[in-house]
């Protein structure tokens, strides 16, 4: 998504204030070497160039271009699938194993990238058994298991 | 020699051997896939080297690297689209060569060049590392610091056309670095409470959400455009004849020199090192008219270049610990992950293992040809795999790898925020290497900055009293300031006639 200037800068300009506000909380002990120094420096640089950046792209505040994709909700779709196959990795397979969520994302994937259904389901369990198996059995990888993986344990 | 069989020996394992022929093949898959890097193909195997032994870990990055390279050429042969933008110089060279019917002065000629590139640029390393080590033996904290400090500042300004957004994004990558338990007091800095912020942000997980993911999304975004279909074949021997090859042997050891002495520079990388070359090869060319509508000559110089880049990389790497690339800096991490500090110490603490890591070079190199012939015949089916396909399991790859890195799912988090975070960067021009690079170096520049600030006890003049310490500080402070005179005295020339007619 294309923001103008003023505003990404204006955010990282945000950023840095509190990164190095942040640091100032930090307990010193005696001596030279104190841990708020360096993020206090970086917080500080951050907030500069934020604030260069913004200053530099004042003139087109209101020159937003709305990215292409939002207009096709396949690519909508794909964009937030992402993040919530993600999601749905972490809180899930612990629960219900690798196998069964490796199948189920490459499955829904494949869809949203326009493969018919059974082609999509025979490419998930397929390459979503295949890549479980290599990790846990290839490279010893513990994945959280579930049914599937303790058929083949 | 001893330290030469040791590293042999090392080498020379079935272990190492088998992951160099799976990470060669995967190299090459990902390279000929256009808008899949060498880094990411790199940034996914990490957390599969991470399960493997040191040198082994090694030979899976360099030779996934080595192949990335020169497969990236394939789809710019066949597609006119550039595998990786290493190959983006002589994309057209290659198109209009094959077109023409000479695949072997196309991807022949790359291939052989590629390798030859490889080669010498070990070559260098293996002679010209030790000696740079030798003089770095004696180097203290001060050393260190400006040398970390003058590596981010030459990465920033060569991360893109932006370089007021490429400092932008080598702060938020220092950022990343502080956060976790500080290394002096044992302080906890930006943890917030969270136990698995408090070994600091993990550096396998930020590559593959900076590289890996962010495509995803960059992808998801694209995915109306149809997918090329290659449609020319291969009607000749995919190798060069020898006498063409001989007849390019000026622009092969040109591109070599050149791509290992650009290599070396922090943050300067394949892809300059392939234009650069590029166009010192039309200065010389017999026939530089053609460059760009299928100059053999041209592509025999930049595939050189972009290759020797790889091995050029590892100079700083090894003797300075400051990666030269977005490549070496998972290198570095990988290093230190496996308790392996990269410096001149190394060389005495664990010559067996830089021995085998040149041995790793130059046989990745040599096994670039036999595995190039196939992925040169295999290409055309290769890139005609359907994005439904590609996509979904390096999802897949990103999920597991990620998991992988510490078997804890917080390191899905940790992709899923710097993935999100890396494509609106992206697609507001902020470029991502230097990120990295922030990332990695932090941690030294800071361990180092403490170190002196302790020993100079809080008298920042200290930083310059050392002879090379105060050299690469002023030369940093030139790095930093130069820009911004050069741009002041712009103005100022700019505005003179204007002040001339009022």
């Amino acid at each position: 998504m294309r923001l103008p200037d003023f505003w990404t800068g204006l955010i990282f300009a945000a950023i840095g204030v509190a990164i190095a506000a942040y640091a100032q909380t930090f307990h010193v002990p005696a001596g030279a070497a104190s841990p708020k120094l360096l993020p206090t420096i970086v917080g500080s640089f951050m907030a500069l160039f934020g604030g260069l950046i913004a200053l530099r792209g004042w003139q087109e505040t209101k020159q937003v271009a709305l990215p292409g994709w939002l207009a096709a909700p396949r690519q909508v779709i794909l964009v937030v699938f992402l993040p919530a196959a993600v999601l749905a990795f972490g809180l899930l397979a612990p629960v219900v194993g690798s196998t069964v969520m490796a199948v189920t994302i490459l499955t829904l994937h494949s869809i949203l990238y326009g493969i018919r259904p059974i082609y999509a389901l025979l490419l998930g369990v397929t390459l979503g058994t295949l890549v479980t198996l290599l990790f846990i059995h290839g490279l010893g990888i513990p994945l959280p298991a579930g049914l599937v993986e303790e058929l083949f344990s | 020699m001893t330290a030469v069989l040791d590293g042999l020996a090392l080498v020379m394992q079935p272990d190492v051997l088998l992951t160099m022929l799976i990470s060669a093949a995967f190299g090459l898959f990902v390279g000929m896939v256009p808008g899949l890097s060498a880094t990411m193909a790199v940034a996914l195997l990490v957390p599969v080297a991470f399960t493997l032994s040191p040198v082994a870990a090694l030979a899976t990055i360099i030779t996934c690297s080595a192949m990335a390279m020169f497969a990236g050429d394939i789809p710019a042969a066949f597609l006119r689209m550039p595998g990786t933008p290493a190959s983006a110089a002589y994309t057209y060279d290659m198109n209009d060569l094959v077109r023409a019917g000479r695949t072997g002065d196309a991807l022949g000629m790359s291939l052989v060049s590629s390798a030859l590139g490889g080669i010498l640029g070990a070559i260098i390393l293996m002679f010209g590392a030790p000696l740079l080590a030798d003089f770095a033996i004696n180097f203290s904290s001060y050393e260190y610091f400006w040398l970390a400090l003058l590596g981010l500042s030459c990465a920033t300004l060569v991360a893109g056309d932006d370089a007021l957004k490429g400092w932008l994004s080598l702060t938020i990558g220092l950022f990343l670095s502080v956060v976790g338990l500080d290394f002096v007091t044992g302080i906890q800095r930006y943890t917030f409470g969270i136990t698995n912020l408090q070994a600091g942000v993990g550096f396998i997980s930020v590559m593959i959400g900076a590289f890996a993911l962010s495509e995803l999304f960059r992808k998801a975004t694209t995915s109306h455009q149809a997918h090329p279909k290659p449609r020319l074949d291969i009607t000749e021997r995919p190798l060069p004849r020898l006498n063409s090859l001989w007849q390019q042997r000026k622009h092969i050891v040109r591109g070599g020199i050149i791509g290992t002495l650009i290599g070396a520079l922090p943050g300067a990388g394949a892809d300059i090192a392939a234009w650069v070359s590029y166009a010192i090869s039309k200065r010389f060319a017999k026939q530089p008219e053609l460059f760009g509508r299928g100059s053999a000559e041209g592509v025999a110089g930049a595939a050189t270049a972009n290759n020797a880049a790889l091995s050029g990389s590892y100079v700083p790497t090894l003797v300075f610990g400051i990666p030269g690339d977005s490549i070496t800096a998972i290198v570095v991490g990988v290093l230190i992950l496996k308790g392996i500090q990269p410096g001149p110490l190394v060389f005495v603490n664990s010559a067996d293992m830089v021995n085998a890591i040149y041995i790793v070079f130059l046989l990745a190199n040599l096994i670039l040809v036999p595995l190039g012939i196939l992925a040169i015949y295999l290409g055309r089916t290769v890139i005609s795999i359907r994005d439904a396909i590609l996509y979904p399991v390096i999802l897949l790859l990103c999920l597991y790898g990620a998991y992988a890195v510490s078997n804890n799912m917080f390191e899905l988090w940790i992709v899923l925020g710097i993935g999100i975070l890396v494509w609106i960067m992206q697609e507001n021009n902020y470029p991502a290497a230097p990120l990295i690079l922030g990332l990695v170096l932090g941690q030294v520049v800071e361990q180092n900055f403490m170190s002196s600030l302790i020993k100079a006890d809080g008298n920042f003049i200290n930083f310059f009293n050392r002879p090379i310490a105060g050299v690469l500080g002023i030369l940093t402070l030139v790095v930093w300031f130069y820009p911004i005179v050069t741009g002041v005295v712009k103005k100022m020339r700019s505005n003179e006639p204007i002040n001339d007619e009022t």
